[in-house]
């Protein structure tokens, strides 16, 4: 009987102290609640003054505001709107401060809540703008799911560029073979822009493309690349068939690719670049492009090529040679400009004196 | 360029590069004005120019060699022809900035497009072959800014930015004053300018007739037209001139930077508060405070709007030495100083800065000579990166420090997601 009357008591205390949680955890549910419910009163305010008051202190209301936010950005009334698309940047930029990733996590996970297909364009466009700050990894796959609808493509690729992370690259890659071909150059632009390593070889690929923006594209994103294609490209678009224009977002992307490898001590791939640059009979600013680039990785054998240019009809060109050749790390390149003043005469012998001087003198 | 065939990697590059190359050297139709036809001077003698955004400030360097405008509004581009053929030269009318680029027969560019453009057209034009004078500020953000001064030093090109306060007489008397220690070593610049507008709503509109609204907006994300956002208010929206600090602030820093030697690296950190408008179409800050903290030397310098006005001027500088004081008003074309330093002569040994001719005609001097102009693209990519930071962390909310050498926020990942544009295809550099 004892016993049964301690359980009893037991259970009824186990009731209470539960009855008691519950309260007080509801009263904070509550608080939380009514918090958001006068930031949003003040949002929504007639006085612009009030709505900045609110919208400034944004930050700490957080993660629970955004979705109520989020049905105001794309109201009728502007000052309400402007309030609330201000105090969702506010919220973003707070959780995103060093050392709140929870808050981040938490933020970002209300504003994948506002990509809903039932939201309004402009919502939704808000939601992807501030994603692109606050997502991660957790975020790529619904973001990407965006990619196929038109009118939210653009901003979800934006978004994609800008989150970091393995996941963003990954998917990325994935819809390259899926998006319309109107849409391929933007993402196939992204992948650039993120120094995807992992997408060399499927942009490789698209540099083969017949379409001819999605090769120059290609070939622009693999120069923003700290790698090369373990694929050999084999371009199907003929230099023929590009326009001027075309070939100079081409060679830029040629000699882009030239600078970087440099940049990582593979003076191979780079020297052949630049050595194709300086060959080119009629422009002058690549004959410039490749003699800048000889003087970082040219050697000793690359001095015949390049004397001719301090006799170049551009005097654009003939300050960038004898700069040029002053500048070639080569020990050797002494001993080739020496024997090159021997049999040179004129403007030219005076020229190549002035560099082996200036060489001497460094 | 066609054939299938197994190459090596390192292979294919070489020979693609010598095929670049053998293409390249496709003959192209040298021009009777290249040769110098004998009622026009040499090419060498001539520097035709290109003329890309000739709204505003555009009109300003129209001239008689200007061969092209290009405008993406009609009405700035017939404007600035009939301006040029009243000088006694005739341009040529273009939409599409790349038809500029196409010329042959241009040697140079000035931009003076919104700067959010500045970007795009720097790059593309020194891809082209041409020298450019940008207007500042330089660019809209720290990767295109570098992208700029890449492109410049890839092609040899010469990029003069339009921070005219550099070739003013007060500008460089004030510069030599300081360097030559006159005031004592230098603990921090204060600067003063006038609050941004606050603004007000305006209903979207169709865009004016003969405005490609598109174009316009270029990289930026798609909005509807409205009036309060071009074409001179532009500068009062965050997405495009952000403000006086990147507008005013891109001169009155340029002048700083190369007085305090310091175009070549940056601060490393940042601290910026500001109210925005509480209502109305614009977005950047009203009244604004920003720090910088330089180091080896340590200095520091500090933006303020309004901030403490000095001899009545609208908005300039003031140098705080450990021995004096120095005032620079403006820091455009309409810079100020005190008198002891105008009057000051510097002696034999002292250091002396390069006095500029002007500063289109220093442009002008280095496109022939080659030799680097007086604010080119590192300088004023360095003073626009003062401008753009000092924005991101009145955005963010928090100090933000700074590597001035690799060009990164650091430990400050979200920061160092507005470092690169973000661009709206098919707007790419």
């Amino acid at each position: 009987m004892q016993s049964l009357a301690k359980k009893r008591l037991l259970a009824a205390l186990s009731m209470a102290v539960v009855m008691v949680l519950g309260c007080l955890l509801a009263t904070d549910a509550d608080a939380a609640t009514k918090e958001v419910r006068d930031f949003i009163a003040k949002i929504r305010d007639e006085n612009a003054d009030v709505r900045y008051a609110a919208w400034r202190s944004a930050g700490k209301v957080g993660a629970p505001a955004v979705v109520p936010l989020g049905r105001l950005v794309a109201g009728e009334d502007k000052g309400v709107a402007k309030a609330a698309s201000e105090a969702l940047n506010t919220i973003a930029h707070y959780a995103s401060r060093p050392g709140a990733d929870g808050e981040r996590k938490a933020v970002s996970k209300e504003l994948m809540k506002l990509l809903g297909r039932k939201r309004p364009q402009a919502v939704r466009v808000k939601a992807l703008e501030l994603l692109g700050l606050t997502g991660d990894d957790e975020c790529v796959l619904r973001i990407a799911r965006l990619l196929g609808d038109e009118k939210l493509r653009e901003d979800a690729r934006r978004a994609l560029e800008r989150i970091p992370g393995k996941a963003s690259v990954k998917v990325l890659i994935e819809v390259l073979g899926k998006v319309p071909e109107d849409f391929r150059p933007a993402i196939i632009h992204s992948l650039g822009q993120k120094n995807a390593v992992e997408a060399l070889d499927t942009l490789a690929q698209c540099a083969e493309s017949s379409n001819k923006e999605i090769a120059l594209a290609a070939y622009q994103a693999i120069s923003r690349i700290d790698g090369v294609p373990s694929r050999t490209p084999q371009p199907v678009v003929l230099w023929e068939e590009l326009s001027d224009r075309e070939k100079r977002v081409f060679v830029g992307a040629y000699l882009r690719f030239a600078d970087r490898r440099a940049a990582k001590g593979d003076a191979e791939i780079a020297q052949g670049i630049y050595r194709g640059a300086l060959a080119s009979a009629e422009q002058q600013h690549l004959r410039c492009a490749g003699l800048i680039g000889l003087a970082k990785v040219g050697s000793a054998s690359d001095v015949d090529a390049m004397l001719p240019a301090l006799a170049d009809e551009s005097a654009a060109v003939r300050h960038v040679a004898e700069e040029a050749l002053i500048s070639l790390k080569d020990a050797a390149v002494d001993a080739t400009l020496k024997e090159a003043l021997e049999t040179a005469s004129g403007d030219m012998k005076e020229c190549i004196s002035k560099i082996i001087s200036a060489r001497q003198s460094q | 360029m066609g054939a299938k065939r197994s190459i090596s990697r390192r292979e294919f590059f070489a020979k693609t590069a010598s095929a670049v190359g053998a293409g390249l050297c496709a003959p192209y139709i040298l021009t009777s004005d290249a040769l110098g036809a004998p009622d026009r001077p040499p090419a060498s003698d001539r520097i035709v120019s290109g003329h890309i955004g000739v709204g505003g400030r555009g009109g300003g360097f129209l001239r008689r060699d200007g061969a092209a405008v290009c405008d993406v509004d009609d009405r700035h581009a017939a404007r600035a022809a009939k301006i040029i053929a009243s000088k006694g030269g005739k341009a040529d009318i273009y939409k599409d900035y790349r038809d500029v680029l196409d010329r042959k027969d241009i040697d140079v560019v000035f931009v003076a497009s919104p700067d959010h453009w500045h970007g795009l057209h720097t790059v593309h034009a020194c891809q082209a072959g041409k020298d450019v004078y940008c207007e500042k500020p330089a660019c809209k953000t720290i990767e295109e800014g570098r992208a700029m001064a890449n492109a410049a030093k890839r092609y040899g090109r010469i990029i003069q930015i339009g921070s005219q306060g550099r070739s003013t007489r007060a500008a460089h008397a004030a510069g030599q004053y300081i360097r030559n220690g006159n005031i004592g070593k230098v603990q921090k610049v204060t600067c003063w300018h006038y609050e941004n507008p606050v603004g007000k709503w305006e209903p979207d509109s169709e865009p004016p007739p003969g405005l490609d609204w598109d174009r316009w907006l270029g990289p930026c994300p798609w909005v509807p037209y409205n009036r309060m956002r071009c074409h001179f208010n532009f500068r009062w929206f965050m997405e495009y001139g952000a403000g006086n600090i990147r507008d005013r602030g891109a001169h009155v820093f340029s002048n700083i930077m190369w007085t305090m030697h310091c175009d070549n690296t940056g601060p490393v950190s940042v601290e910026a508060t500001g109210e925005p408008p509480h209502d109305g179409m614009y977005d950047c800050p009203v009244a604004m405070d920003v720090k910088y903290e330089f180091k080896n030397p340590d200095w520091i310098l500090t933006w303020s709007q309004p901030g403490r006005k000095e001899m009545g001027a609208a908005f300039g500088c003031k140098y705080w030495g450990n021995k004096d004081t120095l005032i620079v008003t403006g820091g455009d074309g309409g810079c100020g100083t005190e008198r002891k330093a105008k009057e000051y002569k510097v002696p034999p040994g002292g250091v002396t800065l390069f006095k500029s001719p002007g500063h289109t005609q220093n442009f002008f001097d280095c496109v022939k000579s080659r030799k680097r102009p007086l604010m080119h693209i590192e300088a004023g990519h360095r003073t626009a990166t003062l401008c753009v930071i000092g924005n991101i962390s009145y955005l963010l909310g928090r100090k933000l420090h700074w590597d001035p050498v690799k060009e990164r926020f650091v430990g400050d990942d979200e920061a160092n997601r507005l470092l690169s544009r973000n661009s709206r295809a098919p707007y790419f550099i």
